[in-house]
């Protein structure tokens, strides 16, 4: 593996999260506003808060504005930040030296509606130069307690959000509240720490008991947590922008207190960093996080969302959630423009049989113990229900298939998931030999590490008739329970589209997003690519259309950007000499990627919108003379400013400098 | 900012010199004198003793050597073998030869006696199957050659790669090779099966007096190690009719030697003495058998006792030593105490527990008087730091000292187990020992779940055995699994296994990765069969951060790049097959125990014996400096334990206590042998392995740090190489992840980076001596504003109020009356009262007593 760090600290590598490195890198453009972080980070649902936005580029601010009507957002005032960076900061960007730092602190009002969505909402502050990068809100339930920097162990009463910074390298931000005996406790964090390492742990959370010590009467005993002091947590790409990561590791901990009595919960980055811009959010409540309470999940869903892999990433992670229901065929063939009819195809055979596998029943069948060896036969349609328990178990199925017969296998952790559960799946033959497993191996990391990874969908064509033997198990022999608990679908493999997004920008090697919105001055166009998952053999085509434009704005085809292929794959890296970053049956698991570049073209005569709106992009597969279902690929903020914008601002920030 | 200030302000003075001096010269370690011994009278003998008690003769040529010993009035005991007399009863059964040697001559009973200044004592003797020799054995009679003669010492063809082409094995552990090698001939290469060079045999099975196995030893041709035998001697006579009958192998399993036992296991001498050893052989078949003229005989300090190649030891010099014994395939070990003639008899001492039994019955039979208790001053500060890593606060202090309750030192152990300084120390330790660094796991937010679980185990309290199946069997997620994890990847084989194997159960087999263990048993073929215990050891990468997943793959660890899927499976260097998992006795693993093989592992490690003495020996070293086995994790037949019977004692008592790590500590810390004085006695001033006295260690890099820090008052900050700062107050020993935390002060006091298992040294060096000087640590925190000094100073404070706070604060004890005066005196007639005091307390914390325990 290859040492982030060290990287950094050689200069060798530019953080693409950070876009200092080019807005400050002297370019004469007009500087787009930049936001860094909000506080508080959330409110409670029908209250009304003052928030104040820290960023950069933010004179001439006139407004904010939310992507949905859930929140009001009223613009108040603007503040000059003068303060320097941190040092830790500046020494990390060698090119913000060059600059001096100022930035603004934008006062917001909001008022969050009584029926507002629970979770984050995304708001940006709109300027003459166009709207910002955009922010978290988060919308909770509970009472919103703000952090009292002046008091040394601040007292809450559960359940309730905190809004704390970690303003300083070191701090530590300590709240204490009162327990019952065998009371259970529930803690949450979001945090928004702008650390560049997406696999260091952010936000840390510890647990004490002001029991004193024999050294030191003030000494706090730190308890152990009852369940795992850390998680990892899936982060949506507009969250890491640039940057790639999908997660972000958070505490999540539980605890039953044993005895009543007062106890503390300290809060704080795991690595010591902190600035004014490390804002979080801290739960504490005695019911289990649910929909209404639980803390960094989008308010509204995604509409690109779909059930197969999650949003950015091309390896399965953390998709073991995604629902499985009996209603998954249907589903999938509104996905599909036209059923498979290659030679020697099962489904083909099927179809002359009078049956599509589209129109088959997904059958229902819950695991009996024991079957540890031996288990029942099932069909090749089904949703199995089982749980591991105890450690070890093992669930076994047999099915039957036909030489040339295509199967999909699909899994659903429903309640604990990956890297806590980790659902392992083997399908032996007639022969009792193993012929696949769920288990993918792939080169990464800088290019000489293979990993493997378990996945959650893996697609296999038998080469013979007979019955074959299904197991799963989890991936350890130590752990079992009710939390194990998976909903393993068999079903004939249907080609389709998969996941179709939209990623505003290319940089580099890789794809992901170097933005989050759309400016545009008359005259101006902004290339943006379409990516497209052509999942278990799908042949066909995709067609883009977009909707809610604002006038004089068009999107049209473009030339491809000039990245390769491989950058569809998903691997970041490659290693000399190979062609392709797999090693293993790629098409068993992965689907083929598709690049679509197109272009917002803004007309000479485009009128200002003076606000940002969403255009809604649509995918529609095609195979054929067939078309599939209107699939919703995702919104685009895109905002037209007045023509010559740019260089009033350049001219404005020229002034203030002075 | 603050280190210009501390320049300009506060400098080193000669009046810091006239400290050191002044704390050096008034402490309380300075040796106390003891009364003079008294010499000692030639005793008269108590008792006797006729050795072996019991003797069983199978064979023709079966015999018996015999010692008498006398127990004297003075308690010790002496070979009066020579000056005996000894007398068969039933000579027709055995007779007697030279040298006390009783010779089998008929099937039969008897009994032999033995008579002393009157005293007598006396032996059953059975003779068994006089009718038959017993048959030849190539391990038995040629390998008992060669390693009588030493042929096969690591010194000489039993090392690595041989000699002079020619390789046997050490201590002839490995017959059939050995057979090879001489029959066959060929050179030795660590990592093929291929000779290097010609193949040689070393037989001539046509001239059998043409070998090279008789000519070289007998230096008939040039040989590097010289003339081993004669030809005419019985030796050469054996090899030579085994040559010219072909030179079979003719294993006899039954024969083979399972185990051999020295008598006495543990021996005193007074200098000038001299005493026989008898070595017995427990072969396979149950019988034993008399090796005393079989094997041989190796002191491991000739300067203190040497030994006959007949096995008569003598004593030549005070101290105390090992001798080994080797016979074909094993080796054991004996302890050997030398001591002075004059000294007078030991005063008896009060014992705490089972430790003080052991200690003292050993201290009394090397005539070494303990140390008296320590005083309430020297107790308080060391059970703090040994059992915290953390120094008393005055207040505690005076409290512990001014209290009359008999049994405050229990109960101050028993508070001090309970408390979170306790959880914080052991958490250190165990980081240390499991190796919690970034630099191993690659990730710090893997080495802070590790963490967590050696924390939260402790906390709990959680037996130890559990810990270590946790951690030898660990999978998936959790703590205990990042352990497996280098750089992100899944350990290989050869690293894992050897880690586990001398964390858990004290043995060092790395060697045997390329070829047999060079001075032990361990063979190539075991560290193989235990490597592949974790040939399936892998993991998934459930996020490209880091939520990585280790388990078992039946498909076999990752590949790396370049590898094929082939190169993944265990494969044994020389032999180039695929090693499968066999225990060291040479049983495979069991079929249905194939999925989870390192389950299977760790019950088998923390079913040895030497688990829980490994784990006993390592916390005892913690708390005296040394193991009874040191290094701690060092077992092996050449490193003996200095007090065996305790060690297992011990190690019983842990495991029949629950693997209590507390109550160990608990034991350890309430026994008088843990609390002796550090000042010695006239007996025990070179006594640095018997625990006669606490031999004071220097403080490690850590707790050294933070007690510098609790002092002045002033806490260290621990910039990490991430950008972020640990919270302030943070202590040394807190650090979750240190190799995070760059800090002068930890390099030059040789903190380990754990990129293997920790070894502290904590030698003297320059760089030390130059840093309590000048260097920035010392500097910034006396002239840190608001220290401690400070504060006292602005609280109005006298300077005798001042000077006795520190020394509280520093040493765990108030200044004696000189100590007080003196310094009161210097402080008054000193330029600057401030620059005096600080004088003072760099003098405090850079002084010897401060910096040891």
């Amino acid at each position: 593996m290859f040492n982030i760090r060290l990287l950094l600290a050689a200069g060798l590598l530019v953080i693409p999260g950070d876009s200092r490195a080019a807005d400050d890198a002297g370019k004469a453009a007009p500087k787009e506003p930049k936001t860094l972080s909000a506080f508080p980070l959330g409110g409670e649902r029908g209250t009304t808060l003052e928030v104040s936005v820290r960023g950069r580029h933010m004179d001439g601010t006139y407004a904010g504005w939310f992507e949905c009507d859930d929140v009001e957002i009223r613009f108040l005032g603007l503040e000059e930040i003068r303060e320097s960076e941190p040092d830790e900061l500046v020494e990390r960007d060698p090119q913000a030296k060059q600059t001096e730092l100022v930035g603004h602190r934008a006062r917001l009002q909001l008022r969050i509606r009584e029926d507002a969505e629970v979770g984050l909402h995304r708001f940006r502050i709109v300027t003459p130069r166009g709207m910002s990068n955009a922010l978290n809100f988060q919308v909770f339930s509970e009472p919103l307690v703000l952090e009292q920097e002046a008091v040394e162990h601040q007292t809450v009463q559960a359940p309730v959000v905190i809004a704390g910074t970690t303003k300083a390298n070191g701090e530590l931000d300590f709240y204490a509240f009162q327990a019952e005996a065998g009371e259970q406790f529930h803690f949450q964090t979001f945090a928004s720490f702008p650390i560049y390492i997406p696999y260091s742990a952010e936000a840390e959370l510890n647990l004490y008991a002001p029991t004193g010590s024999w050294f030191d009467p003030d000494r706090l005993l730190r308890l152990p947590w009852e369940s795992r002091p850390l998680s990892w947590v899936p982060v949506l790409q507009s969250r890491r922008q640039g940057w790639g990561a999908q997660f972000a590791v958070f505490p999540k901990p539980t605890h039953r207190f044993r005895n009543a009595g007062r106890y503390l919960v300290s809060m704080g980055s795991f690595l010591g960093e902190g600035n004014p811009d490390f804002v979080y959010l801290l739960r504490i409540g005695t019911e289990p996080p649910d929909s209404s309470t639980v803390l960094g999940q989008p308010a509204h869903p995604d509409p690109a969302d779909w059930l197969e892999r999650d949003s950015g990433a091309y390896a399965q992670h953390g998709a073991f959630h995604k629902p499985l229901e009996p209603d998954r065929l249907k589903l999938l063939a509104a996905r599909s423009a036209a059923p498979a009819t290659g030679p020697g195809d099962a489904e083909a055979e099927l179809e002359t049989q009078g049956d599509t596998a589209h129109d088959r029943v997904i059958s229902l069948l819950e695991e009996q113990e024991p079957n540890d060896t031996e288990g029942p036969e099932v069909s090749t349609a089904v949703l199995l229900t089982g749980t591991i328990d105890p450690p070890g178990d093992v669930d076994t199925y047999r099915f039957r298939v036909k030489a040339g017969e295509g199967l999909a296998f699909e899994v659903e952790t429903p309640k604990a998931a990956p890297p806590q559960f980790n659902p392992w799946i083997w399908v032996s033959g007639p022969d009792g030999e193993q012929v696949f497993n769920n288990i993918h191996f792939e080169y990464g990391g800088d290019g000489d590490d293979v990993s493997k990874s378990t996945e959650r969908k893996t697609v296999f064509t038998f080469q013979q008739d007979g019955i074959y033997r299904l197991q799963i198990r989890d991936l350890t022999s130590r752990r079992g329970g009710s939390d194990l608990a998976y909903r393993l679908m068999i079903r004939p493999k249907i080609p389709h589209v998969g996941r179709v997004e939209y990623v505003l920008g290319v940089k580099g090697r890789r794809l992901g997003p170097t933005t989050d919105r759309v400016n545009l001055e008359p005259g101006q166009s902004k290339t943006f690519t379409v990516v497209c998952d052509l999942e278990e053999g799908f042949e066909g085509g995709v067609a883009v259309s977009a909707e809610n434009l604002p006038s004089g704005v068009r999107v049209l085809p473009a030339t491809p950007a000039p990245y390769t292929d491989s950058l569809l794959l998903g691997a970041y890296y490659f290693p000399m000499g190979l062609e392709s970053g797999n090693i293993g049956d790629f098409t068993r698991f992965r689907p083929v990627r598709k690049g679509l570049t197109m272009a917002f073209v803004a007309d000479a005569d485009a009128t200002a919108t003076g606000t940002p709106q969403l255009v809604r992009l649509w995918a529609q597969p095609m195979s054929g003379d067939r078309t599939g279902a209107r699939l919703p690929l995702g919104d685009v903020p895109i905002m037209t400013l007045s023509t010559g914008q740019g260089a009033a601002a350049a001219e404005g920030k020229k002034e203030y400098e002075q | 900012m603050i280190a210009a200030t501390v320049r300009k302000t506060w400098s080193w003075t000669p009046a810091g010199i006239q400290m050191v001096v002044a704390l050096a010269l008034s402490g309380p370690l300075l040796f106390s004198g003891t009364p003079a011994p008294t010499p000692s009278h030639p005793p008269q003998a108590l008792s006797l003793r006729l050795m072996p008690q019991e003797i069983r003769m199978w064979g023709s040529d079966a015999s018996q050597r015999l010692v008498v010993v006398a127990t004297l009035a003075d308690g010790t005991e002496r070979d009066v073998t020579a000056d005996s007399r000894l007398e068969v009863i039933d000579h027709e059964v055995a007779d007697l030869r030279d040298e006390a040697k009783l010779v089998a001559r008929n099937d039969g009973e008897t009994t032999i006696h033995a008579e002393f200044q009157g005293q007598v004592s006396q032996a059953s003797v059975q003779v068994r199957e006089t009718r038959t020799a017993r048959p030849f054995s190539f391990s038995r009679d040629i390998g008992g050659i060669l390693t009588r003669r030493g042929c096969n010492d690591s010194a000489c063809h039993g090392g690595v790669k041989g000699r002079g082409g020619f390789k046997l094995s050490l201590d002839a552990r490995h017959p059939r090779e050995d057979h090879r090698w001489i029959v066959e001939g060929g050179t030795y290469q660590v990592l093929s099966p291929e000779s290097a060079e010609p193949i040689r045999p070393r037989v001539d099975s046509k001239n059998p007096e043409k070998s090279l196995l008789l000519q070289k030893p007998t230096f008939e041709i040039p040989h590097g190690g010289g003339s081993r035998f004669t030809p005419d001697s019985a030796d050469y006579a054996a090899i030579r009719d085994w040559v010219r009958d072909g030179a079979p192998v003719r294993e006899q399993e039954q024969f083979r030697i399972e185990r051999i036992e020295i008598f006495p296991s543990y021996l005193v001498l007074e200098t000038g003495q001299h005493r026989q050893l008898l070595v017995t052989g427990h072969l396979s078949n149950g019988r034993t058998e008399d090796l005393t003229d079989q094997v041989r005989y190796e002191t491991v300090n000739a300067g203190l006792v040497r030994i006959s190649p007949t096995g008569r030891a003598e004593a030549v010099d005070t101290g105390e030593t090992a001798l080994l014994v080797r016979a074909p395939g094993r080796v054991a070990n004996s302890r050997i105490g030398v001591i002075a003639d004059a000294v007078s008899a030991v005063p008896e001492v009060t014992r705490n527990n089972l430790i003080d039994r052991h200690v003292f019955d050993k201290l009394r039979k090397l005539r070494i008087a303990p140390s008296s208790l320590s005083s309430d001053e020297e107790f308080v500060r060391r059970v703090c730091l040994d059992l915290t890593g953390t120094l008393p606060p005055p207040d505690r202090v005076r409290e512990f000292l001014s209290s009359t309750d008999p049994a405050k030192r229990d109960r101050l152990i028993d508070t001090l187990l309970e408390t979170p300084e306790y959880i914080d120390y052991w958490t250190f330790r165990f980081s240390d020992l499991f190796r919690v660094s970034y630099s191993s796991t690659g990730t710090p937010a893997h080495s802070l779940v590790y963490w967590a679980w050696i924390r939260n185990s402790l906390t709990e309290n959680k037996p130890y055995d559990q810990m270590a199946r946790e951690r030898i069997s660990a999978q998936g997620n959790d703590g205990p699994s990042r352990h497996f994890l280098q750089n992100g990847e899944a350990s290989a084989p050869e690293d894992a296994m050897p880690e586990e194997m001398r964390v858990f159960l004290g043995y060092r087999l790395d060697c045997a990765q390329c070829h047999h263990h060079p001075f032990e048993e361990w063979s190539q073929d075991q560290f193989w069969g235990l490597a592949a215990f974790f040939g399936r050891l892998s993991r998934t990468e459930w996020t490209s951060e880091g939520a990585i997943v280790v388990f078992e793959d039946p498909a076999g660890r990752v590949p790396d790049y370049e590898e094929s899927e082939d190169t993944v499976k265990v494969l044994h260097p020389r032999t180039g097959e695929e090693a499968s998992p066999v225990f060291p006795d040479g049983k495979p693993l069991p079929k249905q125990k194939t999925f989870d093989p390192r389950m299977a592992l760790a019950e088998w490690i923390v079913a040895q014996p030497n688990f829980s003495r490994t784990i006993v020996n390592r916390m005892w070293g913690h708390m005296f400096g040394r193991g009874i086995v040191d290094p701690v994790d060092d077992f092996r037949s050449t490193n003996p334990p200095t007090h065996p019977e305790l060690l297992d004692e011990l190690a019983r008592d842990f495991a029949g206590n629950g693997y209590d790590l507390r109550r160990l500590l608990r034991l350890i810390a309430r026994s008088r042998t843990y609390q002796l004085s550090a000042v010695p006695n006239a007996t025990n001033r070179n006594d640095m392995a018997n625990y006669s006295h606490r031999v004071r260690r220097d403080l490690d890099a850590e707790i050294l740090l933070d007690a510098l820090s609790n002092v002045t008052g002033v806490p260290e900050t621990f910039k990490n190489n991430w950008m972020g700062t640990a919270p302030r107050g943070t202590r040394a020993i807190h650090l979750r992840v240190p190799d995070l935390y760059s800090s002068t002060f930890l390099d030059i006091y040789d903190r380990p980076n754990r990129a293997s298992i920790p070894e502290r040294k904590n030698d003297a060096s320059l760089k030390k001596a130059l840093h309590i000087m000048v260097g920035s640590t010392y500097q910034e925190k006396i002239g840190d504003p608001g220290n401690r000094l400070h504060r006292l100073l602005k609280a109005g404070k006298s300077d005798g109020e001042i000077i006795e706070e520190l020394y509280l604060r520093a040493l765990g004890r108030f200044p004696n009356d000189r100590e007080q005066a003196r310094l009161e005196q210097v402080v008054a007639t000193g330029d600057s009262r401030e620059e005096t005091l600080k004088d003072i307390m760099w003098a405090m914390i850079t002084s010897r007593e401060f910096a040891s325990n």
